[in-house]
């Protein structure tokens, strides 16, 4: 499936491998801001690879140019590494689940699956300053090395790519290949987490919120029925000790370095009109136990949000499991108590009861939507459904 | 082949060396419940359950006949890694039914999967439902789709219509309407 791009990356490290001269295994120094690699160097022929990844992401469609959302990502980015500001590119891209991966020419992806769950932009500077720590440390130059000594440039690609593709639906794969070509070694996760956590400490960042992200997106792994669908796991090897060694750092870091900024409200204010997009995206999915601890976890947070309460009813009545019917229609009447509830909470509580023989109900539901709705797209089809109730 | 995968990789259909056969523009049965008129010369293509009608290539356009979705099936076959596509459900209304189509495009790599004008339909004898969609692939390459389908015997009898919006939706449009309007059921 995801031939075409494979083989191009495939045949531009053979090229590298071939053409270039310079570069060697071992540890490397960390890249200068500004700089670029020698046209006659292994590296050189990495970043080539990766610029022809770039462009097939910036033509995909899923990235998303909003310039308000892009410029929010970008100054956690520059606040995180001013001296590496103008090198890093940013691309927001809505894929459904959390992950973001560092290319080795500057590039980085930041997937909304990602954005969605970060409960503030501390969450999200650690997690981004961990990216970066793979291009400061130039990990994807090293690794390339390393493993271009014991073996060759198709044996790399297939490692990646078997880390990087399988198991995952349709252009998931694809994206995960090309975020994920540098599966990187535990020795460089441990680096590059040092890298984040140091960052996010030294830009003023709460440090406690990189042990926080790990346990909720650890939770929803462990309702996972699936757990190996979780790409961010997939890529970036982890384990439970991975929280207890950033819960010891964060008690470490002298209080003149620690901030108490979460960012809490800016994050929210962010994503917000992007809410209901990527909620309906990710129960797109149909993974339901992971989705179901995210929109609780949500609700506790914030419980005066209709669209947590509302989806949380869409993915009941999606699941479609024994009492789910009433979970549904308890969330949808705890959405409408609220302020401005998604006209679509009205349409959905009338398919759930006209599901469940509740005619009435329905009716005045399916009333309630067109007249909250006047010019509803499917006005024609909801009024036929009136016709029969 | 995997037949799922029509929309994100289109360059591998068009290599894929699948067997076409002539379309005649006569009543053509599809599966055991409906026929349809087509009103020009269609290369088809059987893939299980699905029947494939395209005219420049189904990377570029095509017409697909689902012939009885049943209770608990994906849209296409599932494979290991494909168990969450949507599934359907006998009894589904029409707007359920559009979410299930439109979340299966998604789930298969479409992006901005848009659908509107959701509307009463009559399938044959049967009454149905219709409406139109877009959608992205993952080149970024713009489609549009057009969708008519109803219940019947539990299962969901579908056809959909794809193309690319640069001319070759519009291409053939019309005669996909005709084909539409030309929908017998049987008994």
């Amino acid at each position: 499936m995801f031939l075409r791009i494979h083989l191009a990356i495939v045949v531009c490290f053979a090229l590298a491998a071939c053409v270039t001269t310079g570069g060697s295994p071992g540890a490397a120094s960390n890249i200068a801001p500004g700089e670029r690699p020698e046209i006659t160097t292994d590296e050189a022929g990495l970043w080539m690879a990766s610029e022809d990844v770039e462009r097939q992401l910036v033509s995909s469609g899923r990235v998303i140019t909003d310039p308000a959302l892009n410029t929010y990502v970008k100054q956690i980015i520059c606040r995180l590494s001013p001296e590496y500001c103008e090198d890093i590119r940013v691309y927001i891209v809505r894929t459904p689940h959390f992950n973001a991966s560092m290319h080795p020419n500057g590039f980085m992806q930041v997937w909304t699956g990602l954005m969605l769950r970060a409960e503030n932009e501390a969450q999200l500077a650690y997690v981004l300053g961990h990216e970066l720590g793979h291009y400061l440390r130039r990990h994807g130059v090293q690794q390339w090395r390393t493993v271009r000594g014991t073996a060759s440039a198709m044996t790399f690609f297939r490692m990646a790519a078997a880390a990087a593709g399988a198991g995952y639906v349709g252009d998931i794969g694809y994206l995960v290949a090309m975020g994920a070509l540098f599966s990187y070694s535990r020795e460089f996760e441990r680096e590059a987490d040092d890298v984040g956590f140091d960052m996010m400490a030294s830009a003023g960042y709460e440090p406690r919120e990189a042990t926080r992200i790990w346990q909720l997106l650890l939770a929803e792994k462990e309702s996972s029925d699936e757990p190996d669908q979780f790409i961010f796991f997939a890529t970036h090897p982890s384990k439970e000790e991975r929280i207890d060694t950033l819960e010891t750092r964060a008690k470490t870091i002298p209080a003149a370095l620690s901030g108490s900024d979460t960012g809490t409200e800016t994050h929210r204010a962010a994503i917000q009109s992007y809410l209901s997009e990527w909620l309906r995206d990710d129960l797109r999915n149909r993974r339901f136990a992971p989705s179901e601890v995210m929109l609780n976890r949500m609700i506790a947070a914030r419980s005066h949000v209709p669209e947590f309460h509302f989806y949380l009813g869409e993915l009941y009545r999606l699941r479609g499991d024994d009492g789910d019917a009433e979970r549904a229609i308890s969330s949808y009447l705890t959405a409408l108590e609220m302020t401005d509830p998604p006209s679509d909470v009205h349409r959905s509580l009338g398919l759930v009861h006209w599901r469940n023989g509740r005619h009435a109900e329905a009716r005045t539901a399916f009333e309630n939507y067109l007249r909250a709705v006047p010019q509803a797209d499917d006005k024609a089809m909801i009024e036929s459904y009136l016709d029969q109730l | 082949m995997n037949t799922r995968a029509w929309i994100i990789i289109p360059v591998l259909l068009m290599s894929a060396c699948t067997q076409y056969t002539l379309v005649e523009p006569q009543p053509q049965k599809i599966g055991d419940f409906y026929t349809v008129a087509p009103q020009i010369h269609w290369s088809r293509e059987k893939q299980g359950a699905i029947e494939l009608w395209t005219v420049d290539g189904p990377a570029l356009q095509a017409i697909r006949f689902f012939s009885g979705i049943e209770d608990g099936e994906s849209m296409f076959p599932a494979t290991g890694a494909d168990s969450k596509l949507p599934s359907y459900r006998s009894g589904m209304t029409a707007i359920e039914v559009e979410e299930f189509v439109i979340d299966t495009l998604a789930r298969l790599g479409g992006t901005d999967v848009q659908a509107a004008n959701l509307r009463p339909f009559q399938f044959g004898r049967t009454p149905g439902f219709r409406f139109e969609f877009t959608f992205l692939t993952r080149e970024g390459l713009e489609f549009e789709g057009m969708a008519a389908g109803a219940e019947a015997r539990d299962r969901l009898y579908l056809i959909l219509y794809t193309g690319a919006r640069s001319h070759y939706f519009g291409k053939h449009k019309n005669d996909v309407e005709r084909i539409f309007e030309s929908i017998q059921t049987s008994a």
